[in-house]
């Protein structure tokens, strides 16, 4: 299982976040748009990656869970952007991460699972952004 | 994928005109007139047994696919959406691109072989609303094709009854996403996909989008069959297509060609060059220049012209003549192109008119060396990333004039325009009077 990012072209406005939060995948065009290197995210970046995602003025940009073979997806930003929302205070001891938007990563994934299950599949992109 | 082997019909197999069989005569095909010429349309088998999905299995063996452009299995898309509660069907007549006249042809003098192509279509993914689309600034035809849909229902001929919706006139309005927004309620723009049409269209129902040709076609099959279908065309692309041949051409006009048609032939069909030709635009505004010797045996079929960097798109051909300028004429298009977007992606709405500045400096201006160079900087920072294939469309047109044109590009480049930029415009571009382009 690896995750994959996409960026919604209609939503996205430009505001440049992802690529100061992820340079590594994410540079921006000469009008200040985001070009992914590669949409496929190593593991080292995953929480990078979501960081990012979470913090999109527009949600435009998205992160995907790609099954092995699979046609599934699921979509992560949703879930990603409510951790974030949650805040520091609503899991206790966060705060120690480098955003303070997005503290309390350290707990995401289970509450991203939990989420995930909760959205059922994935192909709602297009109710959450437009 | 043979790229060299022409049709097995061309030898007197297939008899030509298919779809286009009831042109000719007289005007409008009434009704009573279109079952003389193509049969009677039969919603029941003649047992009286209604097994509505057994049209699907007939497209699908006859392996028919989208003639709107982007070429798709018409069976595969009508399985996607069949047997999945109430779905919507929506025949897309608007056609986008300025040099193509199938749609309308078909609309405007067959209109009974598309509504046939609605009616069994909706009958065979358990349609229960259909939708024709149409340009709304065609007040004619929307009236010719409410007076043909009212014919039917007298003749009770509409289990499903068609709505006759007209659409902005923009070029991005008739992609499929569009036309579905379009008739949610929305500005007739792209949407970002997934959910496609298929999964979530009109009203959040799967919806199949169709373009009006396929639909003939499908009313075709219908009454022939596959095995009478794949009678013409090649053995990996079957059938016949319709194709407007524009430019320095006798007889400009649509023709109804097998696929795997060589598109040299397709000129000679339209009476032949009037002048010496230079390259053939194939595919239309989002196809591909492709220099004439080059060009003339390329068999008209997808793979064929994606072997070469082109595109089928929604069959045209235009022969530019050798005292034309294709840079021009590509700048010209360019310009059009890039006002027709929906403003809605970043790298569309700033990438194209950069694009289409960087070919009218080069095609009008003279590069200072860098023309060339400029314009192929700025294409990749625009192909792929749209919510529609808008920029990707424009973007391989600029490359295939790059390509196809780069002796004249070169000389551009270093020497200022050459002559044949004061050629008369070839391409068609709506100007502002005739274009519908509010989104309101």
């Amino acid at each position: 299982m690896s995750h994959k990012l996409r960026v919604n072209p209609i939503a996205c406005n430009g505001h440049g976040v992802c690529a100061e939060l992820l340079p590594e995948i994410i540079e921006l065009d000469p009008w200040g748009y985001p070009i992914l290197r590669s949409a496929t995210v190593p593991p080292a970046l995953a929480l990078h990656a979501r960081r990012a995602v979470a913090t999109c003025p527009t949600l435009a940009l998205m992160l995907e869970r790609q099954q092995a073979g699979a046609r599934s997806r699921r979509l992560l930003a949703v879930t990603a952007c409510r951790a974030s929302r949650a805040g520091p205070g609503a899991h206790g001891g966060g705060g120690r991460g480098r955003h303070p938007r997005v503290a309390g990563h350290d707990h995401g994934h289970r509450e991203l699972r939990a989420a995930e299950h909760h959205l059922g599949v994935g192909g709602r992109s297009a109710d959450h952004v437009a | 994928m043979t790229v060299t082997a022409s049709p097995a019909a061309q030898e007197g197999g297939a008899v030509l005109p298919r779809l286009l069989a009831g042109r000719g005569h007289q005007l409008v095909l009434r009704l009573a007139e279109h079952e003389r010429e193509y049969g009677t349309l039969w919603l029941r088998g003649r047992s009286g047994q209604r097994r509505p999905e057994r049209l699907i299995d007939m497209v699908e063996a006859a392996g028919l696919t989208g003639r709107g452009g982007a070429g798709f299995p018409t069976g595969r898309k009508m399985r996607s959406v069949a047997g999945r509660g109430e779905t919507v069907v929506v025949a897309n007549g608007a056609e986008g691109e300025p040099a193509s006249a199938k749609d309308r042809l078909l609309l405007t003098y067959l209109p009974h072989l598309v509504l046939d192509g609605i009616t069994l279509a909706s009958d065979a993914v358990g349609a229960t609303e259909a939708h024709l689309c149409v340009h709304r600034r065609e007040r004619d035809l929307i009236d010719g094709l409410a007076a043909a849909v009212a014919e039917r229902r007298s003749a009770g001929l509409d289990p499903v009854p068609i709505q006759i919706t007209g659409i902005p006139g923009r070029y991005v309005s008739s992609e499929q996403s569009s036309v579905v927004q379009y008739l949610n309620g929305g500005p007739g723009k792209p949407t970002f996909s997934p959910p496609r049409p298929h999964e979530r269209g009109v009203r959040g129902r799967p919806t199949l989008v169709n373009n009006v040709e396929t639909l003939a076609h499908v009313a075709l099959i219908a009454r022939h069959g596959d095995r009478w279908f794949r009678g013409a065309g090649l053995p990996s692309a079957p059938g016949s297509m319709l194709v407007t041949v524009d430019g320095a051409v006798q007889w400009p006009g649509v023709y109804e060609i097998e696929l795997g048609t060589g598109a040299g032939e397709v000129v000679i069909l339209a009476g032949g060059p009037t002048e010496d030709l230079q390259a053939l635009l194939i595919g239309g505004y989002f196809g591909a220049w492709l220099p004439v010797e080059a060009a003339w045996p390329v068999p008209m079929t997808q793979a064929g012209l994606r072997a070469v960097g082109g595109a089928l798109g929604a069959g045209i051909v235009i022969a530019l003549p050798g005292s034309s300028c294709g840079l021009a004429e590509t700048a010209r298009v360019m310009r059009y192109l890039a006002e027709q977007g929906a403003g809605q992606c970043g790298p569309c709405l700033m990438g194209l008119p950069a694009l289409a500045g960087a070919v009218a400096d080069l095609a009008f201006q003279g590069g200072r060396g860098r023309g060339v160079d400029a314009v192929a900087a700025l294409l990749p920072l625009i192909e792929g990333r749209g919510a529609c294939r808008h920029p990707d469309g424009a973007s391989q047109l600029a490359r295939s004039a790059i390509r196809a044109f780069i002796a004249d590009a070169r000389w551009h480049d270093q020497c200022g325009p050459c002559d044949g930029v004061r050629h008369a415009p070839l391409l068609p571009i709506p100007g502002d009077e005739e274009e519908d382009w509010d989104w309101t």
